[in-house]
């Protein structure tokens, strides 16, 4: 008797942890009955702070209005920011603390290539899902890769979508890169020079501008000297407004086409004078300015959670990648869990991309769900959309 | 044609390099360290000059002068706060004190540049050139109207800052206190007041160079550590010595990185110069004009 | 003129001074003698002001003094030329007598200020525009005392004038010490030259140890050698 009731004990026991473990295992971290925890990782201070909050925000509003819409499946977002400095160390530092201390369901973060990259490999190990939000190096979304999804354009296509415009105009033959040398702009280097060569334009080589560029004579004088067709310049916004500054005065007088590290009207305001803007182009993410209909939703969305905030280019990086989190969020349905999420993600397909001019595609094995972008440029004066030719 | 062009560019940014120079070579001298907050006061007195101008609205030429009080300011109060407490602290030797005076220095370069970021992080800004008219052209030739200030103010402050050192009676308190401290108390030199003298004007010849090249350049809060870097390369070309050596070799700095730049490869004029500084420090640690017992160690 | 009493300094936890109490009448000429570490020049640096006394008080001119720095102290008319000199050797000679004289008196006046003192050392008329640090060890010590003089003070203190010089300057030197003398001018002469010291001092302490083991007026030290052997060599 006594033996029979210590071993019918022990099986209660045994069975009652079996039944217990079950419910943690079933219990997926960061979801409550009411709340989904995501944690987002942006350089709120340190060398890239100007591109901080305006993407943390320009991701947020969507969540914001979604949560002020009901939530999604019952569920409110909740979310956990942290600051990496746009250093490596403190970004992998806030990913851990993000995943093993605030235990959130997934990641929305990154905003600075170099500093995002390390936090891969963890968020690949602890098979956390992330959306990345304005970090645009390529590897940190190359397969093999089961969980990093990006829903905007990646840093090494805006050298297709320019080598492409360029060989739309008969007058564009010899193509010169001037550019800085650090991570953010050689990621773009190699698919440049290789999209160049594909459509049969003569590539003159690669011009160095250092990031904190003070002066770019030395370098507006060797383009000269190559005589190039188009200028293609890979630089930050404080660099290559020092370059187109002294290549109007310089009278380097050529088609100039920026990457995706510019926007025509932050170059604008920063020059501060249209003449030195009169040949620049730039790779947009958008579908349109900031001042025309398709951008008008996204403009009064940031208004109406972010009066604060400037209605700038960079307020809508992160937008794109917002919406394909909620997007599936709702797919994945009520009985959430982070495969099923990462499923949903992979099954997200022509979905329109808010902002951004691609619609998002993603695959199980490619997670860049944003291939296109268009080509702006100054025509009389004003920024236009430009399509992907030559006009 | 262009090699006028490269030079008076090359020429301008060095008169920014000598005046840069110039500041660290005055803290090198009296206190025997390399100041490494220098390019801060470079950034403050651009960004004093912009609120002064932008937001306040005063004049342009009221903003200069608002500026470089500032800057002046900021030395005096920077060295009183920082630099005075362990420089007197007699407790350590003399080389624990400079260690721990250059620490003191790289922490001020951290916290001012953290301190900006507060209010001047989330944009890049623009302080207008002084004149109107950007560019003029002699004979073809395109000149920055804002690059010929800076040629002419850099030389008439630098023959200002020598003439000061040689002829008015704080210059040469100063000078006999970089040259011997315990001598110059013994001259009756208050020399906590030349310390803070010394500091105030580095930081006005970092605060012209930051109000000059504002225009040239954008504001961030970032924008003093090339600057540091390249004014420290002129002061090591001009041997840490005499204020026509730092000037000169700011200018040899200039004129050599622009068209090494041009006519050698434009990836290694922002490595050029570090390369200075370790190979002056090797090989001429006296610089190119100084003469090697006047380089105090 | 100078009363020093019970002065305890030193540097660091290290005490040099442990109660040091002198005193240099107006008009004379007191030496300080003692041999090396007996606390010679940290007495003439506490007196300055160049450390800070721990103890004991020193009075100028029944003025408290021994709280101050150097440049105060310099103020109320007391000059040290110190053991190294401390000349600023990229100055002129010239500059030297400028700096000295400029503290303590008003701008119209330093030419003549400077003309006064050149006529102790006409030898540096000749030098007036080089820089100190290329002249010569006795023309050093020239611009040192000159310097010092050039402010005027009511109190010379001189630490080991004659080290490193020739013996015919020595001589010089003593001939110069009597001479400022008679000017009215109260000096304290610090010597391991006994020689000198008893030829051109009226009062003699000698310290040992950190402190004041002997004193009185010359003429009871009249014994040069026994002097020299019981407490300084």
């Amino acid at each position: 008797m006594m033996k029979s009731s210590l071993k019918l004990t022990a099986a209660a026991a045994v069975a009652a942890f079996i039944a217990t473990s079950d419910i943690a295992l079933a219990e997926e971290a960061g979801l409550t009955d009411t709340t989904i925890k995501i944690g987002m990782i942006g350089s709120l201070t340190g060398p890239a702070a100007l591109w901080g909050w305006p993407t943390i925000n320009g991701a947020k509003m969507v969540y914001d209005d979604i949560n002020a819409n009901g939530g999604i499946n019952g569920r409110k977002i909740e979310l956990v920011i942290e600051d990496s400095q746009c250093q490596a160390p403190l970004a992998l530092a806030a990913a851990k603390k993000l995943i093993s201390r605030d235990e959130v369901f997934m990641l929305h973060g990154g905003s600075c290539s170099g500093a995002i990259l390390p936090v891969r490999d963890l968020v690949l190990k602890e098979k956390v899902p992330m959306m990345v939000l304005v970090a645009t190096a390529d590897e940190i979304v190359a397969q093999p890769n089961g969980y990093i999804y990006r829903a905007f354009l990646p840093g090494s296509y805006d050298g297709e979508i320019i080598a492409n415009f360029i060989a739309t105009s008969p007058q564009l033959k010899k193509v010169v890169v001037v550019g800085n040398t650090d991570a953010v702009a050689n990621v773009r280097y190699p698919k440049l020079e290789e999209s160049i060569k594909a459509n049969n334009l003569e590539y003159l080589g690669l011009e160095p501008l250092e990031v904190e560029a003070t002066d770019a004579t030395a370098q507006v004088l060797k383009v000269k000297s190559l005589n190039p067709d188009a200028v293609v310049l890979v630089a930050r916004p404080e660099a290559s407004a020092v370059f187109l500054k002294d290549a109007a005065k310089l009278g380097l007088d050529v088609p100039v086409f920026g990457s995706t590290l510019v926007d025509l009207q932050d170059l604008l305001e920063r020059i501060g004078d249209p003449k030195p803007m009169a040949n620049m182009n730039v790779v947009s993410f958008y579908k349109s300015t900031l001042t025309e209909a398709p951008m008008a939703r996204w403009v009064d969305m940031l208004k109406k959670y972010y009066p604060d905030d400037k209605v700038q280019a960079a307020a809508f990086y992160g937008t794109s990648g917002a919406l394909a989190v909620v997007e599936a969020l709702k797919r994945a349905g009520p009985d959430l869990s982070r495969e099923k999420m990462v499923q949903a993600l992979s099954e997200i397909k022509d979905m329109d991309g808010g902002p951004m001019a691609c619609s998002v595609t993603f695959a199980a094995d490619d997670h860049e769900g944003c291939k296109t972008g268009s080509i702006w440029g100054m025509r009389d004066g004003n920024i236009t959309a430009l399509g992907d030719s030559w006009k | 044609m262009e090699i006028a062009t490269l030079l008076s560019v090359g020429v301008s940014n060095g008169c920014l390099y000598g005046l840069v120079g110039l500041g660290l070579v005055l803290v090198y001298n009296a206190q025997g360290i390399p100041n490494f907050a220098h390019g801060e006061l470079f950034m403050a007195s651009a960004f004093a000059a912009y609120t002064a101008n932008i937001l306040f609205g005063l004049s342009y030429a009221l903003s200069m002068l608002v500026a470089i009080v500032f800057a002046f300011a900021l030395g005096v109060v920077v060295e009183f706060l920082a630099i005075r407490p362990i420089a007197m602290n007699r407790s350590l030797g003399r080389a624990s004190t400079e260690v721990a005076i250059v620490l003191s220095t790289v922490g001020l370069m951290i916290a001012i540049k953290g301190l900006a970021r507060i209010p001047w992080g989330d944009s890049v800004r623009k302080l207008p050139a002084a004149f109107s008219t950007e560019t003029i052209s002699v004979g073809g030739l395109v000149l920055s109207t804002q690059r010929l200030l800076i040629i002419v103010v850099a030389f008439v402050l630098t023959i200002a800052i020598s003439l000061f050192f040689s002829k008015t009676s704080l210059g040469k308190k100063m000078r006999a206190t970089s040259q011997n401290t315990a001598g110059a108390m013994l001259v009756g030199i208050n020399t906590g007041h030349i310390y803070s003298a010394t500091w105030g004007l580095a930081a006005i010849c970092g605060g012209v160079a930051g109000i000059l090249a504002a225009p040239l350049i954008f504001l961030y809060p970032d924008m003093g550590t090339r600057m540091l870097l390249k004014g420290f390369a002129a002061a090591c070309l001009g041997g840490f010595g005499s204020v026509g050596g730092v000037f000169v070799g700011g200018l040899v700095m200039g004129i050599v990185e622009i068209f090494f730049g041009r006519y050698l490869a434009t990836s290694m004029m922002d490595i050029f110069a570090p390369i200075i500084i370790i190979v002056v420090l090797l090989f001429r640690p006296q610089g190119l004009f100084g003469s090697r017992s006047a380089v105090r160690v | 003129m100078l009363e020093v009493s019970g002065l305890e300094a030193g540097y660091g936890p290290q005490l040099v001074l442990k109660g040091v109490s002198m005193q240099v009448p107006k008009g004379e000429i007191v030496a300080l003698l003692g041999g090396n570490g007996a606390g010679k020049t940290t007495t003439l640096s506490a007196i300055m002001g160049l450390i800070s006394a721990r103890k004991g008080t020193v009075r100028f001119a029944g003025v408290p003094i021994q709280s101050k720095p150097a440049h105060r102290v310099f103020g109320h008319g007391v000059a040290l030329v110190p053991q190294w000199r401390e000349l600023f050797s990229e100055m002129s000679v010239l500059e030297h007598l400028d700096l000295g004289a400029m503290q303590r008196c008003r701008r119209s006046e330093i030419g003549q200020r400077i003309e006064s003192v050149l006529e102790y050392f006409p030898e540096l008329r000749s030098h007036l525009h080089r820089r100190a640090g290329a002249l010569s060890g006795g023309q050093q010590q020239m611009v040192a005392i000159a310097r010092a003089l050039a402010s005027e003070p009511k109190l010379l203190m001189l630490d080991e004038p004659s080290m490193g010089l020739a013996p015919m300057i020595v001589s010089e030197l003593g001939r110069t010490i009597k001479r400022l003398n008679e000017t009215g001018k109260s000096i304290l002469l610090v010597e391991q030259n006994v020689h000198l010291a008893l030829s051109v001092a009226s009062y003699i302490y000698i310290i040992r140890g950190g402190t004041i083991v002997k004193h009185g007026p010359t003429v009871a030290f009249a014994d040069e050698r026994e002097l020299f052997q019981s407490y300084i060599g």
